[in-house]
């Protein structure tokens, strides 16, 4: 889930066509997802003629993935990721974008993922600014038209 | 290209016409059309974005930039000084025949409501017609479009008679997901039994409408004042 400022502009949800041996492995391809269409919207808005103010945050629930991204380290649990994968670690140091951790509890993707309660659900609804028009406004509308 | 249907040359049947012109309902039709735009734009010095195809860009010297969006024959146009804007509508009516509908409110089944410090995206029109069609209109509203238990598997249930509407309202789903990230999880799991769906995938299925029944008026905001900073 993309954002900008504090409105969604891109989102996606779908089955991994991959099957992962670990959290890390599953969270870690997720990322590299991210940060593809991350990449994307960075060139698009460059072509527009706009920069961001400031260099784009990756927000991942996985303490273990925010740590790989910084620290290099190789060891036989992660040995077999393909290497495809591993271009998000070649992005973080030369500052393009910079990936922090989030806890559960705070994570709005969480909404792409999985059936919610409703109190969760309403919580992360309000946090993506998706909400209604006020019945007024609608009918200001229509009058309008 | 082939003869059409019903004006095969009898005495010539395995011939092939030259084409002369394209028209509209071939095959090369959107391509010959897009061709003939891209030209006439590029001849306006605008410039064809690398990012998307249908983007096209103009900077002009004063530091105003002119942006056009192109879905096949719908344009949306965009610039802060709206002089600029009615002067390129008039070039391109110069030369297409076109209709000018104003400001934008409604765009490939998106409502666009702007305000002053926002602007409203939804699919309001598109949820009620959608559940006029699968007959849902008078639905209780549910709070959340899936259930948090029970999870959804591929052999659980009846296998449906006719999956046809199932697919074509999982599909229908699929559109809706543009202003609706709040679906897009329960759309996704739907999708995964389009190939063979059952009763439990068609219950869930109507829970998502009923969902929607309830929150037919939501939609994304976009600020127009927020900072440009992205993040994930």
């Amino acid at each position: 889930m993309l954002y900008l400022g504090s409105t969604p502009i891109s989102w996606s949800s779908r089955k991994q066509c991959y099957v992962a041996c670990s959290s890390i492995e599953a969270e870690y391809k997720a990322l590299v997802d991210t940060v593809s269409e991350l990449l994307w919207v960075l060139s698009l808005f460059t072509e527009l003629g706009h920069t961001p103010t400031a260099n784009p945050v990756v927000y991942c629930d996985n303490l273990g993935v925010t740590h790989l991204n910084v620290n290099f380290v190789f060891h036989s649990r992660m040995k077999h990721i393909a290497l495809a994968y591993h271009f998000v670690r070649e992005n973080v140091p030369n500052g393009k974008f910079r990936v922090s951790f989030v806890s559960t509890d705070d994570q709005l993707a969480d909404i792409l993922t999985k059936p919610l309660l409703r109190p969760k659900f309403d919580y992360l609804l309000f946090k993506l600014h998706l909400s209604f028009r006020s019945y007024n406004l609608w009918e200001d509308i229509n009058n309008n038209n | 290209m082939l003869q059409p249907p019903g004006f095969v040359d009898k005495n010539f049947p395995g011939h092939i016409c030259r084409l002369k012109k394209a028209l509209y309902g071939l095959k090369q039709a959107p391509r010959a059309w897009y061709t003939e735009l891209r030209v006439f734009l590029l001849s306006l010095s605008f410039v064809n974005s690398t990012i998307d195809a249908s983007l096209f860009i103009h900077h002009k010297p004063a530091g105003v930039t002119l942006y056009l969006l192109v879905y096949v024959d719908d344009i949306i146009v965009t610039e802060i000084s709206p002089a600029e804007v009615s002067t390129l509508i008039a070039t391109l009516a110069a030369r297409f025949s076109l209709k000018d509908l104003g400001c934008l409110n409604y765009f490939l089944g998106v409502e666009v409501i702007p305000s002053t410090a926002d602007i409203f995206l939804s699919q309001r029109k598109y949820i009620t017609d959608l559940l006029h069609k699968s007959g849902m209109t008078d639905t209780k509203p549910t709070s959340t479009p899936l259930s948090p238990t029970g999870k959804l598997l591929k052999d659980s249930g009846d296998l449906l008679p006719s999956p046809t509407e199932y697919r074509a309202l999982v599909g229908s789903l699929q559109y809706l997901s543009l202003t609706r990230p709040d679906i897009a999880f329960s759309k996704n799991k739907l999708a995964q039994f389009m190939q063979k769906p059952r009763t439990v995938h068609w219950t869930a299925l109507k829970r998502v409408l009923r969902y929607l029944a309830g929150s037919f008026d939501k939609g994304v905001f976009i600020s127009t004042t927020a900072t440009l900073n992205l993040h994930a």
